[in-house]
């Protein structure tokens, strides 16, 4: 186990490389860097000015010394300055990241509190009247875009009814304890609702499977009660493909919804991202996709070392 | 249970009261964009000019007749009033020099005295090398600067214009806070200012309002300053939040959640215009016309559009006032040319275009594009008159006018391409290397009196050789346009500039070398207790006259 936890660490390392080149690459070859959309803006400005600016800025610099400066900072700790928020970039990742902390783990942990259930309950009568009406709700919480969703969130409980605030953390107003949590409500709702319906597909796809094994039969001949049987026997074999799947999407609680965010107004790491990538600051950039490229690698290692947990017969190698 | 539901709901309804009594006592702004900084010296976006309009001021601006007014200075200096005047500069050149006051009353938000001191210390930041702010050509205009107390300057500039009195772009910085962060290390200053680390800094500031806190790309706080020397503003705190999704900026409105959008930075003017169709009796609703001119860049390169005649057939093709009666409920009405109506150096003596489907074809049949039936237009070389109509793919409203004017270009027979582009590879690539094989639709900024000399004089074609500088993107190339701006430039006498801007203007209109659509308005959603806030058109926000705006509801 620690060899293959060891092995896995040093390829996260490379990949993070890599990962780092070729974002800094793309980003860097979008034509138009800032300067040039200021030139658009202001008729006023001057070629001195557009040069010295591209000096101070190191865009007069070829992309790959550009990304070598960038790796040997980021390795020594220096993530640089924001160039769109002239700031430090961890002084902005670090808010944005417990704001997207906070919804993401919202939203999942009551996904999953509600996919759990739904998935096996829908698992146990396949193509009954409840694994129907499961179905459906999980394929129109798949359908939905969430934009429209958040929207009409806002309409109803935000415009409508005033029963909660249409956007904002609250922070602004030093909203706490169950003040604070009412700004969570519809993001976390919307969200929720947005990806329970692929957990309880994926549950439920998983869970069926299961139950048709072999061991499940013999357990239920031993005389075993259905419920022991799905709780000892079939859950622990049908959590393998949903720790996959958590795995994969454990990178997206750190790097944020973007749309979900933006619609909101809550300033979170999928904001961050998109801005950053939009207004090429590289900086803010870079920092926020390795964060979450470092996170999904995490996630997934988490997940390998979860098939083991959940099945001794796994070999890790 | 039912007992408890009815406490439950109770308590959701005090909760809630509770939260909207507390949004009454402060005005809150919603605004679409954060900056980059809130440090006056670097970057210079309108939402950052709308947010640093409550909390400091300008020395000069053009006020709401876009004339140039003092705000921080006592009188705008003239060869008239003896306050400039013509001085030898060591090159053998001549400059003037400008004479100025600061009101002996005005103080920092911490109450430390605003001086010539402050003044000073801008200047000595703008000039050092090492130090990137947003408007480096201000600050190199400036050869001498001499202060004569504490309230009194004269600042010598290196040449002698039309607009030699306007001493704008200086941000007046507090030397008792920023000079000795500046001076440990003036490159890095930039990001070591207070403006940056600490913007809740009450010392900062000196307008009616004080930055109180910040929450970066989110919002900012206001409250009224106590050291503010001009009148006192009715309201005492404000809010400006931060929406970079319009539907939730709308929604906000109407939850009530926030309380004004300004036309500067708010919705765009499409939004507008269906709010206010749907609730335009809860509000009170303007619209002011703004310095965005939107046209369409004519790549003169490219050969059909070489032809004068093609272009002028091409604008009384298209029928604008449909754009602005279809599209924009009248709004954003037809423009002349890119000199804004307020302007006073306009002139609406030119030529106009208005739609005339005969006047197009007798205009292309004699450029030798003609037609059969309702075929395409050929040469007689059996070429097609065909081009591309760029925009970038961001503007969902450039969008739909770029259908309109395909369709009507059609029906003259003009066979046209739409092709989108993202912002940045319009702006980056195709416009500056005038990759654009027929039209392009953007708009840009300008100013009251702005002379085009980047956009429409030769030396300012972008090429290769040129390593792609200048902005005359059509590559326009006329003398007579050459000379003109340069007389304007030299030209200190308002009233005899007037007739050189109606000459370029009455040359702009009959060329084309670009075609004219309009200048952006912008829509205003105020709550109907709100009044005082006067819009102005040009890129002084409404909000440096915050202290004039007042509730009637309380």
């Amino acid at each position: 186990m620690r060899r293959f936890i060891f092995s896995r660490l040093w390829q996260t390392a490379l990949v993070m490389v890599l990962v780092s080149f070729g974002a800094y690459v793309l980003i860097g070859l979008m034509p138009g860097d800032p300067i040039d959309l200021m030139i658009t803006a202001n008729p006023s400005i001057t070629s001195a000015d557009v040069a010295r600016l591209k000096g101070l800025y190191g865009l007069d610099q070829p992309l790959v010394l550009r990304w070598l400066h960038w790796l040997w900072s980021a390795l020594n700790g220096d993530f640089g300055y924001s160039r769109l928020f002239t700031q430090p970039v961890t002084t902005l990742i670090g808010p944005a990241l417990v704001n997207s902390l906070k919804l993401m783990l919202a939203s999942w942990a009551l996904s999953l509190a509600i996919a759990l259930p739904a998935g096996i309950y829908a698992a146990l009568k396949p193509q009954s009247f409840r694994d129907y009406g499961i179905n459906l709700a999980a394929f129109a919480g798949v359908s939905i875009p969430p934009f429209w969703l958040g929207l009409v969130a806002i309409l109803v409980f935000a415009v409508t009814l005033h029963w909660l605030p249409a956007g904002g953390t609250g922070q602004l107003d030093n909203a706490r304890g169950w003040e604070g949590l009412r700004y969570m409500i519809l993001p976390v709702a919307t969200l929720t609702i947005a990806s329970v319906g692929s957990h309880i597909r994926f549950v439920r796809g998983s869970m069926i499977e299961v139950m048709r094994q072999d061991f499940i039969r013999t357990a239920r001949a031993k005389g075993l009660s259905e419920r022991g049987v799905v709780i000892r026997h079939a859950l622990r074999n049908g959590m393998m493909p949903v720790v996959t799947l958590l795995g994969l999407e454990f990178g997206s609680l750190f790097s944020g919804a973007l749309i979900t965010e933006t619609l909101f107004s809550w300033p979170g790491m999928g904001r961050l991202i998109y801005n950053a990538v939009i207004g090429s600051d590289y900086n803010l950039a870079m920092a926020g996709l390795m964060l979450a490229t470092l996170v999904t690698l995490i996630g997934n290692l988490l997940a390998d070392i979860g098939y083991k947990l959940l099945d001794p017969r796994v070999k890790l190698s | 249970m039912r007992k408890l539901i009815g406490i439950l709901l109770l308590a959701w309804v005090t909760l809630t009261s509770a939260s909207i009594a507390q949004a009454n006592e402060t005005l809150k702004i919603g605004i679409s964009g954060y900056p980059e900084t809130l440090h006056p010296s670097f970057s210079a976006s309108a939402v950052q000019s709308y947010i640093l309009g409550f909390v400091r001021r300008p020395i000069m601006v053009y006020n709401h007749a876009w004339k140039i007014a003092c705000m921080l200075c006592d009188t705008v200096p003239s060869f008239d009033n003896g306050l400039a005047k013509k001085v030898p500069l060591a090159n053998g050149k001549e400059g003037v020099q400008l004479s100025l006051s600061l009101p002996e009353n005005a103080k920092w938000g911490d109450g430390e005295p605003l001086t010539t001191q402050d003044m000073a210390f801008s200047i000595a930041v703008g000039q050092n090398k090492d130090v990137a702010v947003a408007d480096k050509e201000v600050f190199d205009r400036i050869v001498d600067f001499n202060i004569v107390d504490d309230h009194h300057f004269t600042v010598t500039l290196d040449r002698i214009d039309y607009s030699y009195n306007a001493f704008m772009g200086v941000e007046i910085l507090p030397a008792h806070l920023e000079k000795p962060i500046f001076d440990a290390d003036p490159a890095s200053y930039q990001k070591r200012s207070l403006y940056v680390t600490a913007p809740d800094t009450p010392g900062l500031w000196f307008g009616p309002y004080l930055v109180t806190k910040v929450i970066t790309a989110s919002a900012v706080m206001l409250k009224e300053n106590p050291y503010w020397w001009g009148k006192k503003p009715q309201i005492t705190d404000i809010q400006l939040r931060n929406f970079e999704n319009t539907a939730a900026l709308e929604a906000s409105l109407r939850a009530g959640e926030i309380d004004y959008t300004p036309g500067e930075i708010g919705l765009s003017l499409d939004k507008v215009i269906g709010f206010e169709k749907r609730f335009g009796d809860q509000y009170d609703i303007t619209y002011k016309k703004g310095l965005s001119y939107y046209h369409l860049d004519v790549n003169s390169a490219f050969a059909p559009l070489g032809d004068r005649r093609v272009r002028q057939a091409l604008l009384y093709a298209i029928d604008r006032n449909e754009i602005s009666q279809k599209l924009f409920a009248g709004k954003n009405a037809p423009t002349l040319d890119f000199i804004h109506p307020d302007d006073p150096v306009f002139t609406d003596d030119v030529l106009h275009y208005q739609f005339d489907a005969k006047k197009a074809d007798a205009l292309l049949n004699d450029a030798g594009w003609t037609r059969t039936g309702k075929a395409m237009r050929k040469n007689a070389a059996g070429e097609t008159l065909h081009f591309t109509l760029y925009g970038a793919t961001e503007s969902s409203t450039g969008q739909l006018i770029q259908q309109v004017l395909q369709n009507r270009w059609k029906q003259a027979g003009i066979d046209v391409d739409i092709l989108n582009q993202p912002a940045r590879v319009l702006f980056g690539e195709t416009l500056p290397q005038r990759k654009f094989d027929g039209l392009a639709m953007f708009g840009w900024i300008s100013a009251p009196e702005h002379l085009p000399l980047t956009i429409l004089k030769s030396d300012q074609i972008p090429t290769a050789e040129n390593q792609y500088e200048g902005q005359n993107y059509t590559g326009y190339n006329n003398p007579k346009v050459n000379a003109l701006i340069d007389q304007i430039e030299l030209e200190l006498d308002f009233n005899k500039r007037i007739p050189l801007w109606h000459e370029l203007q009455k040359i702009y209109a009959t060329d084309l070398p670009a075609l004219p659509l309009y200048h952006g308005e912008s829509g205003f959603i105020f709550p109907k207790w709100l009044k005082g806030i006067r819009p102005t058109g040009h890129m002084y926000p409404s909000s440096l006259w915050a202290e004039q705006w007042h509730r009637t509801d309380q």
